[in-house]
């Protein structure tokens, strides 16, 4: 069953197509949502143990190789297609209670969103990873202002800074492609290694700008100011989402580049670009989350921070660093959803107060919210027993054998002390400062609805540190299919282009 | 040939970046519109500059060569995104503009 492979990307394109129909039945589409977040689940889990069985490439309409478009499954992608359908899945609550109610179409968005996200997981080549690009941020920057009754300017900034990017992202294809001849994931690694002299620097200045444009995507510093301000003003569906959209940089970043960092090759510098640009994130991204003035300012910052870690062990390179930044990409994905529904849900049972750290009047439901953000909070900082903890302890161990162990380590101690008190202070002023009388105001409605799905996400990560040890297994597994595209004398297809994009002759 | 589209993508980004830089919504969509520009000519000429042939030949020795027909493709597929990026750029523009209040600001009206 070959074409099971399409099925994370052309279902939910469907469903979106069929959710706009539907616009005038509000019934109709909770249930057509609720049926996707099952299929996705399930298509999940059968790519994942697919992939078990050895890496699959899909050629679309079965037109051969150079001029087909190919979609490519390995542990790698299915396990972040599998991520995707869990945040998706749990995305589908306050969609379904929150942002269903004031927009009509920011269900059927959502579904476009997620099929540009797993079309980015599961695309063979550079080119289609930047047409699912296209489809995932239009439908964000869609999903941004649905319902907002009004476009902020920070909707602004976010298009224009990522059709930029867009730009650049184009012109570096164009550069990999008149070095290499090929744009084909697999063969591009491999092809790298191996440019001709007079067009390496066409490559390499090639692959900076397609790194470039990975670590935009990934909100790393300097370029990553975007991001709080872009995820203070979206709904609770879209920043859920959002959780996955760091990561998709994030995976292109491991898929492309990864099996080159941390060696000596023309591209290994990107590495080291990559692993200072980490450090001043999680720096920068403490420091943010310290002078946050609201809940969604400091999820906004603490994903900064966490996608800075996984980040900074990727940059390290080696199958040890990768499978411990895929690790931490999981979790950081999972604490991140978490950390935004809870800013969201509180938001909603606080009623005018929002969530701003200031003193309001206690919430209904204030001992359950409390140990909610508790046990998220002990998930996003990284404290023991939960997958924070497992996750930081890899990329410390990772981390470590390195000549980079000193600052890497240093920082990364200091930033997560920071974040701590970051999130000991927000919670004090949420619920400790709080009066204890009763609310005399309700607050909006979805904010059950939406800490449920918080919930759903805490359990997540309790069942990670629980099955880590697997998970774990799992991942360097997935980071060695990955890595050893870098091995001298691997060649996945030699036959399929020639050199300089011209067609191949006909024999 | 090669000088002048060189010279041509040379001042779409020159343009481009000037434009986008000037921190006005829309001179920021001309800004990108031209970059956007610059960038499908760059993509074009990614597969080497193979003028007045054809990107579909039969046989290859008979026609006597052939354009790439991949960055037509690639060009093809870019342009129609960000035509659809264009107009939902403007369209955010838009909108703003009508929220805002009549009377704003002077200091504000750059921004």
């Amino acid at each position: 069953m070959n074409h099971l492979i399409t099925f994370p990307f052309i279902l939910p394109l469907l469903a979106g197509a069929l959710l706009m129909v539907l616009a005038d039945r509000p019934a109709a589409r909770k249930v057509v949502t609720a049926i996707m977040a099952m299929v996705g689940l399930a298509v999940g889990v059968a790519l994942v143990m697919r992939s078990i069985e050895g890496p699959v490439t899909y050629q679309l309409g079965d037109w051969p190789a150079p001029f087909g478009i190919s979609m490519h499954l390995d542990r790698l992608s299915a396990t972040m297609v599998m991520l995707s359908a869990v945040i998706a899945a749990v995305a589908a609550l306050p969609a379904i209670g929150v942002d269903d109610v004031r927009s009509r179409y920011a269900l059927a968005l959502a579904q476009f969103q997620v099929a540009g996200i797993n079309g980015a997981f599961l695309a063979g080549d550079l080119f289609n990873i930047f047409v699912c690009f296209e489809i995932l941020l239009i439908s964000s920057y869609a999903l941004m202002v649905q319902g907002n009754g009004r476009a902020p300017r920070a909707a602004l900034v976010y298009t224009v800074i990522n059709l930029t990017g867009s730009a650049i992202f184009l012109l570096g294809i164009g550069l990999l492609y008149g070095a290499t001849g090929t744009l084909n994931l697999a063969d591009l690694t491999v092809r790298l290694q191996m440019m001709p002299p007079e067009v390496t620097a066409l490559g390499v200045t090639g692959a900076w700008l397609v790194a470039l444009v990975f670590a935009l995507k990934s909100a790393v510093l300097p370029i990553g100011l975007w991001l709080p301000g872009a995820y203070a003003i979206a709904g609770p569906t879209a920043i859920t989402l959002f959780a996955l959209l760091t990561k998709v940089g994030v995976y292109t970043m491991l898929r492309v580049f990864g099996p080159w960092f941390g060696g000596d090759s023309a591209l290994a510098g990107i590495g080291t670009a990559l692993w200072v640009a980490a450090l001043v994130s999680l720096i920068f991204g403490a420091v943010l989350a310290l002078a946050a003035m609201t809940l969604r300012r400091l999820a906004g910052a603490l994903v900064v921070g966490s996608v800075a870690t996984a980040l900074l062990s990727l940059s390290i390179g080696g199958t040890l660093a990768l499978s411990a930044a895929l690790f931490y990409t999981l979790h950081s994905t999972i604490a991140a959803a978490a950390c935004f529904l809870v800013a969201s849900s509180l938001s909603r049972l606080r009623g005018v107060a929002e969530d701003r750290l200031d003193v309001a009047p206690a919430i209904t439901g204030r001992g359950a919210m409390m140990l909610l953000f508790l046990g998220i909070a002990i998930v996003v900082t990284g404290l023991p027993p939960l997958s924070g903890f497992l996750g930081k302890v890899s990329v410390l161990q990772a981390v470590m054998p390195t000549s980079r162990a000193t600052w890497s380590v240093t920082i990364l101690l200091v930033s997560s002390l920071l974040t701590l008190l970051a999130v000991a202070r927000a919670g004090n002023a949420v619920f400790l400062k709080a009066p204890s009388a009763p609310a005399t105001e309700r607050g909006r409605p979805g904010g059950a609805i939406t800490a449920v799905a918080a919930g759903v996400m805490l359990a997540l990560s309790v069942a990670m540190s629980v099955f880590g040890g697997p998970l774990r297994q799992w991942t360097d597994m997935a980071a060695f299919e990955v890595s050893r595209l870098a091995q001298p004398g691997f060649n996945t297809a030699p036959d399929v282009v020639s050199p300089h994009g011209m067609p191949p002759e006909h024999p | 040939m090669p000088l002048t589209v060189a010279l041509l993508i040379g001042m779409l980004t020159t343009g481009g970046t000037y434009l986008l830089l000037r921190a006005d919504r829309f001179r920021a969509v001309l800004g990108l519109t031209l970059l956007s520009y610059a960038v499908n000519l760059f993509l074009l000429t990614s597969g080497g500059m193979v003028v007045g042939q054809p990107p579909l030949v039969h046989n290859i020795a008979e026609a006597g060569g052939a354009a790439d027909p991949l960055p037509q493709a690639l060009v093809l597929t870019a342009i129609v995104i960000g035509f659809g990026m264009t107009a939902w750029l403007i369209a955010l523009c838009l909108r703003m503009v009508i929220d805002e209040p009549v009377v704003a600001p002077r200091e504000d009206d750059a921004t």
